[in-house]
């Protein structure tokens, strides 16, 4: 029946559009398939791919992050200038910074009450404002080669930048599907105040989600910068909407309550590859951003069907 | 009180074209609603004249809500239909009922409450001047209304600053405003004073009088026979009888509403509880939002009620107990050691439950299985190392489950997939996992199966038996009788009364809920 088609399509459409897109980008081109160009494509998808893992978690808890762009630059111009000190360490300041703007965000929101959205918004310019002070708008370079380390070199094949999104992917998801911790972010996006009174510490699930979610973001930054051995002011701007995009063309619910990290995963990829396909069929990159914005609007509207068919099964099953 | 019915009846104006003018208005032929397995209304047939005041009667889940939605457009019936002035329709939205002439004054208010008192009566007819809303007519025009309907109400308050009451007036004000031929006021008065409950029904009266079908849904018995010319009766989602208001008495029609189902709510057998040593739990002179100097006790294997109109306080107290709102003043003392809970954990913490009136608002989590609902608050139990070990959550929650007896072939898919009656019985069973020492339960049963119904009572005597103590609020009065062993009946607030459920009878609970009698339990004859 088309209804039942379509549930179906919401739960598991995904993988067949990324199935198919792989099939006909590889009936094109003889390079497509070829295990560099996707080793390369695993590489350039990771900044993306990390802070959207972190998103991940953040809109299943009904938390929308809009600061990961900012927070990305952040880390990324810190981690540069305390490399000039020494490079690991200006690595590890970098992600740290990250997760502390996201801890910030975090008590702005609990103290405030605020909503997410708006909150993220007010925050991420501040931080993008702090970047800014931090560089005086100029690029910081770094001479020390052992900071270049992440960002090119390569272990078993795959850039040690892809191996990082991999394990954090691997760890996002497990944290999601397997923990207590992953439970109640599911249950406060789908129902805060039932959350709050089956006992949930509602506060320190969020407080945590945030963080992660600036961890992730300052760890993309970090990678980036550390690709170049440079980090400015204004880099990632926009990539805390592409990371919103992903998640949801992956299938992640955008109210909320329910969603996945391998979906994610997936809907980073899909993303890359068309862009890939762009390049690899020389078809006028122009088209492709009016692709992306159309196929967001697929996933979303499939979103909204699988909730108006969950809003009338709830509704039956309560009404006096 | 008031001014009596007005003695005659207007003439019904002229029929429409193509319509049988011998034809009541409006009548309902043969409908049907199940929601789930649960049959909310069957097979009800009422006809509703111009003109005359037609009260609904029934106890809460007889199906009367239902079926005014359904004549609404609001539910699509599963089979029956209904007929304006002798010719079918099929509504199958509010709008299509209203464009028939059919408005429901619903008890949820669908008002914009950024909005003014006038801005809200002209929603979606906005009178308009060369394009421009013009608002000093909108405003004349609401001030008319208001004064035709002797309420008092400020056009240009905002909605958000005004009481529930209030905001009801404006919500029956609007239906009066549409031009609406059959007016359904859905318990209309429940959170409103005596006197402007009058005000609503002398604007029913002036209704019927300009030839308006009005129909009333009220649990106050005595205000239908005061108020209607035709009475009808529901039970179990069928319309049992249907007669003037004359030919009735309050008395007749509770026994009308009651029937047979009465044997299902026989009283059960108590042991007396044992009420030396201090209670497990007690609230002192606790106060709140909504309430004010509460004492209560309740003793270990004790099931105690909490009774009253809508809006007396009853479910904020409760939610004060808990910790899922701040009390303002007094204390909690659990085996008579005070304690602050500063949030529904701390309240767990202590061995104390608590499950809300709305399910679907604060109760179940939609888009989670059964499992995880039912083991949502003791996912410490199922899991090592922060770890959920599924099969543990699994056998827990099947196990709780089982205990209340949840029907479900799976639960491992949505809760929502299951029917009311066993969303219910999964969050009792939420709590099971790990039984508390004290159970708060706002209204145990609401939109509950009959046969589920009777197990929640029985899951409820048997954790008492086992020494629990259980507070429960309810609205149906039958049910405080049936389960508790003690009454409390909170009005305005306030704590009114206290009977043992022995001494009590429905009557006295009535009176004492409307403050008609004095508080102290009658003496025994």
């Amino acid at each position: 029946m088309g209804t039942a088609l379509l549930g179906g399509l919401s739960r598991y459409g995904i993988i067949v559009a990324f199935c198919l897109l792989i099939v006909a980008v590889a009936a094109q081109s003889d390079r497509f398939l070829t295990k560099q160009n996707w080793l390369n494509l695993l590489d350039q998808a990771a900044p993306l791919g990390l802070i959207a893992v972190g998103v991940t978690l953040c809109i299943i808890a009904g938390i929308f992050d809009l600061s990961t762009g900012a927070i990305f630059a952040v880390a990324a111009v810190t981690a540069a200038k305390v490399a000039a000190v020494d490079p690991w360490l200006g690595i590890a300041v970098g992600v740290g910074v990250g997760a502390l703007a996201g801890l910030l965000n975090a008590a702005v929101m609990l103290a405030t009450g605020i909503n997410s959205f708006i909150g993220t918004l007010s925050t991420s310019i501040v931080f993008r404002g702090i970047a800014l002070l931090t560089t005086s708008g100029l690029i910081v370079s770094v001479g020390d080669p052992d900071y270049k380390i992440l960002g090119t070199r390569t272990f078993a094949d795959a850039k040690i930048a892809a191996w990082i999104f991999a394990a954090v992917a691997v760890i996002g998801g497990l944290t999601l599907a397997r923990t207590t911790f992953g439970r109640s972010l599911y249950a406060i996006g789908g129902n805060v105040q039932a959350a709050r009174l089956v006992g949930i510490r509602v506060g320190a699930v969020q407080t945590t989600a945030y963080a992660f979610s600036g961890l992730c973001a300052g760890l993309a930054g970090v990678l980036t910068s550390s690709r170049t051995g440079s980090a400015q002011a204004d880099i990632g701007i926009g990539l805390e909407l592409a990371a919103i995009t992903a998640v949801v063309v992956g299938g992640t619910s955008i109210f909320g309550g329910e969603g996945a990290v391998w979906r994610t995963v997936v809907g980073v990829m899909l993303l890359q590859t068309i862009g890939n396909a762009f390049n690899l069929l020389g078809v006028d990159p122009t088209y492709k951003q009016v692709v992306q914005g159309i196929l967001v609007l697929l996933a979303v509207s499939i979103d909204h069907f699988g909730q108006r068919r969950g809003a009338r099964a709830s509704r039956r099953g309560t009404d006096d | 009180m008031g001014r009596r019915l007005i003695g005659s009846l207007a003439p019904a104006p002229a029929a429409e074209e193509g319509a049988d003018p011998s034809a009541p208005f409006l009548r309902t032929v043969a409908l049907t609603k199940r929601f789930g397995g649960v049959v909310a209304v069957d097979s009800a047939s009422v006809s509703f004249e111009r003109g005359r005041i037609h009260g609904l009667v029934g106890q809460n889940g007889a199906g009367k809500s239902t079926l005014v939605r359904m004549i609404a457009g609001a539910e699509r019936p599963d089979s029956g239909h209904v007929e304006v002035q002798g010719a079918p329709m099929t509504f199958n939205s509010p709008r299509a009922a209203l464009d028939a002439g059919v408005t429901l004054v619903a008890q949820e208010l669908s008002l914009v409450s950024a909005l003014s008192v006038a801005e809200n009566l002209s929603l979606g007819q906005l009178p308009r001047r060369l394009g421009f809303a013009d608002f000093s007519s909108m405003y004349r025009q609401a001030g008319r209304l208001i004064g035709e309907s002797g309420f008092d109400l400020d056009p240009a308050a905002p909605v958000a600053a005004l009481s529930a009451s209030d905001q009801q007036k404006i919500e029956v004000l609007r239906a009066v405003a549409r031009k609406a031929r059959l007016i359904i006021l859905d318990e209309p008065t429940s959170s409103m004073s005596v006197d402007e409950s009058e005000r609503v029904y002398e604007i029913a009266r002036r209704l019927a009088t300009s030839g308006v079908a009005v129909v009333l849904v009220s649990h106050y018995l005595e205000e239908v026979l005061a108020v209607c010319d035709l009475v009808t009766v529901m039970r179990d989602g069928r319309v049992v009888d249907t007669g003037p208001a004359r030919e009735f008495t309050a008395e007749a029609l509770v026994e009308r509403m009651v029937g047979e189902t009465g044997a299902l709510r026989r009283r059960r057998e108590w042991r007396p509880v044992e009420a030396s040593g201090p209670p497990r739990l007690a609230a002192r002179s606790l106060s709140g939002r909504g309430f004010a100097d509460i004492d209560v006790d309740v003793h270990p294997g004790e099931i105690v009620a909490i009774v009253g109109l809508v809006g007396s306080g009853r479910s904020e107290f409760l939610r004060a107990v808990c910790g899922a709102e701040r009390p303002s003043g007094g204390e909690v003392l659990i085996d008579g050691e005070p304690k602050r809970f500063g949030s529904p954990r701390r309240a767990k913490e202590a061995g104390v439950a608590f499950i809300s009136e709305s399910r679907k608002r604060d109760g179940i989590f939609p888009k989670l299985s059964g499992s995880v609902n039912i083991t949502a608050a003791h996912a410490r139990e199922v899991s090592r190392y922060g770890f959920v070990d599924r099969t543990r959550q699994r056998r827990s929650a099947r196990s709780a489950a089982d205990r209340v007896g949840v029907r479900a072939h799976s639960l491992e898919h949505p809760i929502t997939s299951l029917s009311g009656g066993n969303q219910q019985k999964a969050l009792l069973a939420r709590w099971l996992v790990q039984p508390p020492r004290v159970f708060l339960i706002d209204e145990p049963t609401r939109g509950v199966d009959v046969v589920s119904i009777t197990q929640i009572h029985d899951v409820m005597s048997q954790l008492a038996g086992d020494g629990m103590s259980v507070l429960m609020v309810t609205s149906d009065f039958e049910e405080a009788l049936a389960v508790a062993h003690r009454i409390y009946v909170f009005r305005d607030g306030r704590r009114a009364a206290e009977f043992a459920a022995a001494e009590a009878n429905k009557s006295l609970l009535l009176a004492s809920a409307f403050g008609t009698t004095p508080d102290s339990p009658a003496p025994s004859p």
